[in-house]
């Protein structure tokens, strides 16, 4: 058993010796980056088994539960973590041929960064914790948004108001949190939650959606989300959208499973993320620039998770938990190949990569292989998560949801298809750039969409112990707190 | 009354704070007065984050030579560390996006934040 | 060989042979070929095992293991054995068709996944698997659509997967309903809970599950989608296309009214004229198909869809002798749909070789290819003398029986709408003989030669099977009374070259004497006659005035005028652009929120974020 809270503090000492390695060699960097995360998936295999039987709570400093920051890993957030860290790892594969920055220290320094403050937000075990690594998360991603010199700015200044924002509000619940509860630490805060006074314990919730869901794509909150996905570099793109997203929804589903289960509030998250799905898949279909489209369509899907996993039983908790999961794959295997398209093509519009299948095969069946697992064809891994969706919805007997669900999906299909259609079927209208053509992560990718799609059994098992898991809060809360 | 005010009034002023930072963000349309604006509001934060540990008649949480037996006569330290990690982070945000707003005026020469569209649709 | 593996050697077969393809050209045609050969070998040989057991593999989904069904009926088998059959000529057929076509391997790599797709869909034994593969094979048809040489491929193959995605969300809405109450997909456990429910539920259920299907065969408010794929899906596709695909939507159909049986739970419902409500609309649904088929191949200029609307209509007799469900429409229904599928297929191969050599879809630009075309021209005319329904072919037979069920039923609308159909289907199967055909060669076709041999194997061999069961239509009725013993109907009396109506015997082996006898003599009386005089195509009496556009006067140009003004108005009431106002008004609405949301002012944003918690503060949130 190798201790879990280095895997949060590998990435942060990596990022602040990058700069020290950047003298040495102009290379090394991104090695490192990919050491770091190569062995914090080692950390989580070798912790796999174990962590799979029963939670770890990791107290720092060894001071007792209620006093000390601690570390919670269950199974909802070793799945996490697993997803991420396989993710991660891909990404900094890609990065070691593709970073061709002038300032190419500093991105890695930032990449490092954003992925500890992503860790951090899907294993804290406290409230305050949770504040600074999303701090910790969007100050990294400002500073890799402002990346692209030609239109970054401008999307990082409005990423920074609304973040900003956010985070006061999330502040904000943090303080009314403790002042009613008298501490930081969620399962005490989840003891207690029945104490408070109700009006209260809604005010916190309200604010407490407000400052996480910024982060976790939900309409009007993350209106930044298309600017910053479409100019950052793709890298950046599928780490924001694949990872953050998730780390985001986890800390959401924390927040009201596991803190404050009030059933009477899921209805509102319901109807936000349908109307979000609804807006969401709407104004993708619009977007001509691949990667905005991208950025809509990553809306929608943490739209359509929140919406699933707010209809809170079983079926319809691990179907948002799967399709959370399948997503950040998906997204990651989408920004990838659509920034190598995007490279190639010299265009973000769609209508300019026609025919690019025929130059640059690999990468757009590539980009095929992730629109066809969002949107569910057999095998693919999209398409368990449907149908576990589509069950866990009607199975609680919401009929509109399924309705306007697919609905979301038809719409998703047409815009999907049009790029496949284009790339693959259109008059060839390019002219080709140089690029440097990593495939490894795209056959991994391709690989992994597949495996799970045949064997959906990998991660259905864990969903299911882990929807089981944030549906006993008791379970939760006697882990953290021992015999208190 | 004056009980009152003594109870509420760093609860009030600081939510007061907030929402007057909040109206500055959105009506200021000049960048800096954006700025401006969401620094009030971390500061109404950071004031409302001690005024809830505040106890009343409290002292300072520090361990001095005339030790205070009477612990309960501490006030809350916990919010305190938060807010210094607060502030931290606010100045860290405010710096970053003041570098960021050199950088618009540099490509853009306008700080009015409606002027810079570019990204839109 | 286990069920399993038909469904799975064809899709793993073509991602092997997809990236052999870039060393070896034409390898994945021939391999495809040899596939299917092979398949359609040991698909022969399962004919008459109909007690192979079941078998199953298990995918774990939700928090259990579901057993995926395959299982071997004669109704599995009669669609199973025509896919393979059709496959197989059609890959023999594209291995000289294609040397020129850019997407050739993306082609068979689908064409492949499709076959595959198709059988996993016919053998499946539980709706959870008819779903997977029927999502399979919307997919890979959809890429073959897409893959057709014309702009408008894409547009047309768009319609097509949107409409069949939104009947399959339907299919698997109800059928998620279903499971939620019964745990399973077995189509027996499926169709008893059905039988439990209270009746309008039931029957919501039902066209649930029936709609994928109805709109896979292309029936009346759902056949927007069928002309614009056919005619530009690859031309080696539409045979397939039309051929099978569309069958298979009613190999659905028949699944849901008689296999599952729910017309057993139907007809407990409101009865029209002896009928349920259901079957009575879906039979009217039918005669509007045909009605609206006819009319509208009769107006079309490309060769193409003119067949692809003859489609239409023709799903439209089928449908109309399924929905009747009496013995003898059953019957009739099966049977039009196998000789269907044999003499669509021909036809569109034979356009498909005319294509090969002219590279051109409109009528107006060919003419005279009989001599130069001859096996083609063969190929064309016997298919069309057979969609024609004219005996001694195959397709006489089964709207002959379709008639007897009809009229024996006193469903005089239904029948008038078949003559109907069939005497509009004489029209619009001419107009391709005779301007393709018949009528003068082009000079620009001077040169053209007869398609190579494998492409005219195909259509040899169809030629062939619209003779032999247009003489011995006992050997279809063998299989059909098998299936019909499956399904609990009165078998239909027949013999090797007879078929017992409602009215009386068809007796083939005399008619088709008669007309041997007839056809000599009408070649003795060609042979003696004189012979036509040539003049030159361009030679058009104008009146003196200049003729600037020569194709408008070319007379295979609006050949049957007078009748098409007669339809003018009903032609241009099309439910396409009722679909597609729905679909434009959806994207409208997008565009209001993009232009009104994303503004791009960040403050807006801002302004968002304060208005969405006062919002949801006040909408009950905390008040």
């Amino acid at each position: 058993m190798v201790n879990l809270i280095l895997i949060i503090a590998l990435p942060l000492l990596a990022a602040f010796l990058i700069p020290l390695f950047n003298y040495i060699n102009k290379k090394l960097p991104s090695i490192v980056v990919f050491l770091t995360t190569a062995i914090n998936l080692l950390i989580i295999i070798l912790n796999y088994n174990q962590i799979i039987l029963e939670p770890v709570i990791i107290e720092l400093g060894n001071w007792q539960a209620p006093f000390a920051i601690n570390i919670y890993v269950g199974t909802l957030e070793l799945i996490s973590i697993t997803v991420i860290s396989i993710i991660s790892l891909i990404i900094a594969f890609y990065n070691l041929n593709h970073s061709n920055f002038s300032s190419e220290s500093k991105f890695h320094t930032l990449y490092s960064i954003i992925i500890a403050g992503i860790y951090g937000i899907v294993m804290t075990g406290d409230i305050f914790n949770l504040f600074v690594f999303i701090e910790i998360t969007t100050v990294a991603a400002y500073g890799l948004t402002t990346f692209n010199k030609d239109k970054g700015y401008e999307a990082a200044i409005k990423y920074i108001i609304i973040g900003s924002i956010s985070s006061v509000f999330l502040l904000m619940a943090i303080g009314f949190t403790y002042s009613a509860v008298g501490s930081l630490n969620m399962a005490v805060i989840a003891a207690a939650s029945n104490l408070i006074n109700p009006g209260l314990v809604r005010i916190i919730s309200l604010l407490f959606f407000v400052g996480i869901a910024f982060e976790a794509g939900i309409l009007p909150l993350s209106i930044w989300v298309p600017d910053v996905h479409s100019i950052a570099p793709s890298a950046v793109s599928s780490t924001l959208s694949g990872l953050v997203f998730l780390a985001g929804i986890t800390a959401l589903i924390k927040i009201f499973f596991n803190l404050f289960a009030d059933p009477s509030l899921y209805v509102f998250l319901m109807i936000i993320g349908a109307i979000s799905l609804i807006i969401g898949e709407l104004i993708a279909y619009q977007q001509d620039d691949i990667k905005r489209m991208l950025a809509y369509s990553s809306i929608a899907q943490m739209s359509l998770v929140l919406t699933i996993i707010s209809v809170g039983t079983k079926y319809a908790i691990s179907g948002g938990l799967f399709q959370l999961f399948n997503h950040a794959i998906l997204k990651t295997l989408l920004f990838l190949t659509a920034g190598l398209m995007i490279k190639y093509a010299g265009s973000r519009n769609i209508s300019d990569f026609g025919g690019i299948a025929k130059k640059i095969p690999l990468i757009a069946v590539g980009f095929s292989v992730g629109s066809l697992g969002i949107l569910g064809v057999p095998f693919f891994n999209g398409f368990v998560s449907k149908i576990m969706i589509v069950n866990g919805s009607l199975n609680a007997g919401e009929y509109i949801l399924t309705f306007l669900v697919l609905f979301a999906t038809v719409i998703e299909m047409a815009y999907y298809l049009k790029v496949i259609q284009t790339i693959f079927f259109g008059k060839i209208s390019i002219n080709p750039h140089k690029i440097v053509k990593s495939y490894v992560p795209i056959i991994v990718l391709i690989t992994v969409v597949f495996l799970l799609g045949i064997y959906p059994e990998l991660i259905t098992k864990p969903l299911n112990q882990a929807t089981g898991e944030l549906l006993s809060r008791s379970d939760y809360i006697s882990n953290v707190l021992g015999g208190m | 009354m004056i009980d009152f005010l003594e109870k509420w009034s760093f609860f009030g002023g600081s939510v007061l704070l907030i929402l007057i930072g909040l109206y500055g963000v959105i009506t200021r349309k000049n960048l800096i007065k954006i700025f401006i604006g969401l620094s009030l509001m971390d500061t109404g934060i950071n004031v409302l984050l001690v005024s809830l540990g505040y106890v009343e008649g409290g002292i300072a949480p520090i361990i001095t030579s005339t030790i205070n037996n009477n612990s309960y006569n501490f006030v809350d330290p916990i919010p305190q560390a938060l807010v210094l990690t607060s502030i931290v982070i606010g100045v860290a945000v405010l710096a970053l996006g003041l570098g960021v707003i050199i950088k618009i005026y540099e490509k853009y020469n306008t700080l009015d934040i409606s002027e810079i569209r570019g990204l839109r649709w | 060989m286990s069920l399993f593996y038909y469904t799975f050697i064809p899709i793993v077969i073509a991602f092997i042979a997809y990236f052999l393809n870039k060393k070896i050209k034409l390898s994945l045609a021939i391999l495809n070929s040899v596939v299917f050969a092979y398949l359609f070998y040991q698909i022969s040989r399962l004919y008459n095992q109909w007690n192979i057991p079941h078998e199953t593999i298990s995918y774990y989904m939700f928090d259990r293991e579901i057993q995926l069904i395959f299982q071997l009926t004669p109704l599995s088998w009669l669609f199973i054995f025509m896919t393979t059959g059709a496959g197989l000529l059609i890959a023999i057929f594209t291995i000289k068709s294609q040397q020129e076509y850019v997407l050739r391997s993306s082609f068979h790599l689908n064409f492949a996944i499709l076959i595959g797709s198709i059988l996993g869909v016919v053998l499946a034994g539980d709706f959870l698997t008819l779903f997977i593969f029927w999502e399979i094979m919307t997919w890979s048809s959809f890429f073959l659509i897409s893959s057709g040489e014309k702009k408008a491929a894409q547009k047309a193959s768009y319609r097509y997967i949107i409409l069949s995605t939104i009947g399959a969300y339907l299919m698997v809405t109800a059928l998620f309903i279903i499971y939620n109450q019964i745990h399973t997909f077995g189509y027996n456990q499926v169709a008893a809970h059905l039988s439990g429910l209270p009746i309008t539920e039931s029957i919501i259920l039902i066209i649930m599950l029936a709609i994928p299907f109805i709109i896979k065969a292309g029936v009346f408010p759902f056949h927007v989608w069928v002309n614009g794929a056919h005619s530009n899906a690859p031309k080696e596709f539409s045979p397939f296309l039309s051929g099978l695909m569309l069958k298979v939507g009613i190999y659905g159909v028949i699944l849901l009214l008689y296999f599952v049986p729910l017309y057993n739970i139907l007809k407990e419902s409101v009865n029209y004229r002896g009928l349920p409500i259901f079957n009575y609309i879906l039979a009217i649904f039918g005669c509007i198909t045909v009605i609206t088929g006819t009319i509208l191949a009769i107006r079309q200029e490309d060769v193409k869809r003119l067949v692809a609307f003859s489609s239409i209509s023709q799903m439209g007799y089928i449908i109309m002798a399924l929905a009747i469900s009496t013995p003898l429409g059953f019957t009739g229904g099966l049977l039009h749909l196998m000789n269907h599928m044999i003499f669509k297929t021909t036809i569109f191969l034979s356009i498909a070789a005319v294509i090969y050599r002219t590279k051109t879809t409109k009528m107006s630009e060919m003419g005279g290819l009989i001599f130069k075309m001859p096996v083609t021209f063969t190929a064309y005319l016997i298919a069309i003398i057979a969609l024609a329904g004219i005996p001694p072919t195959n397709g006489f037979i089964s709207k002959w029986v379709i008639y007897q069920a009809l009229i024996d039923k006193g469903y005089i609308f239904l029948s008038v709408a078949a003559f109907f159909g069939s005497i509009g289907s004489f029209m619009y199967v001419f107009k391709p003989l005779s301007t393709i055909f018949l009528g003068q060669l082009k000079p620009e076709h001077e040169n053209i030669k007869e398609v190579p041999f494998l492409m005219q194997l195909p259509m040899f061999v169809l030629m062939a099977l619209i003779l032999l069961f247009g003489i011995l239509p006992g050997l279809q009725m063998n299989l059909i009374n098998q299936i019909s013993q499956l399904l609990n109907i009165q078998p239909v009396g027949f013999t090797l070259y007879s078929i017992t109506g409602a009215f009386g015997k068809w007796n083939s082996l005399v008619i088709f004497s008669l007309f041997v006898g007839g056809f000599l003599l009408a070649f003795i009386i060609f042979i003696s006659a004189k012979k036509s005089k040539q003049v030159g195509l361009m030679d058009t009496y104008t009146s003196g005035e200049y003729m600037d556009d020569p194709e408008a006067y070319h007379y295979a140009y609006q050949y049957f005028r007078p009748f098409d003004r007669v339809f003018d108005s009903f032609a241009a009431r099309s439910l396409t652009v009722i679909y597609d106002t729905f679909a434009q008004n959806i994207v409208k609405l997008g565009n209001l929120f993009r232009k009104s949301i994303v503004t791009g002012n960040g403050q807006t944003y801002a302004f968002y974020m304060v208005l969405f918690i006062v919002i949801l503060a006040f909408a009950g949130w905390i008040i």
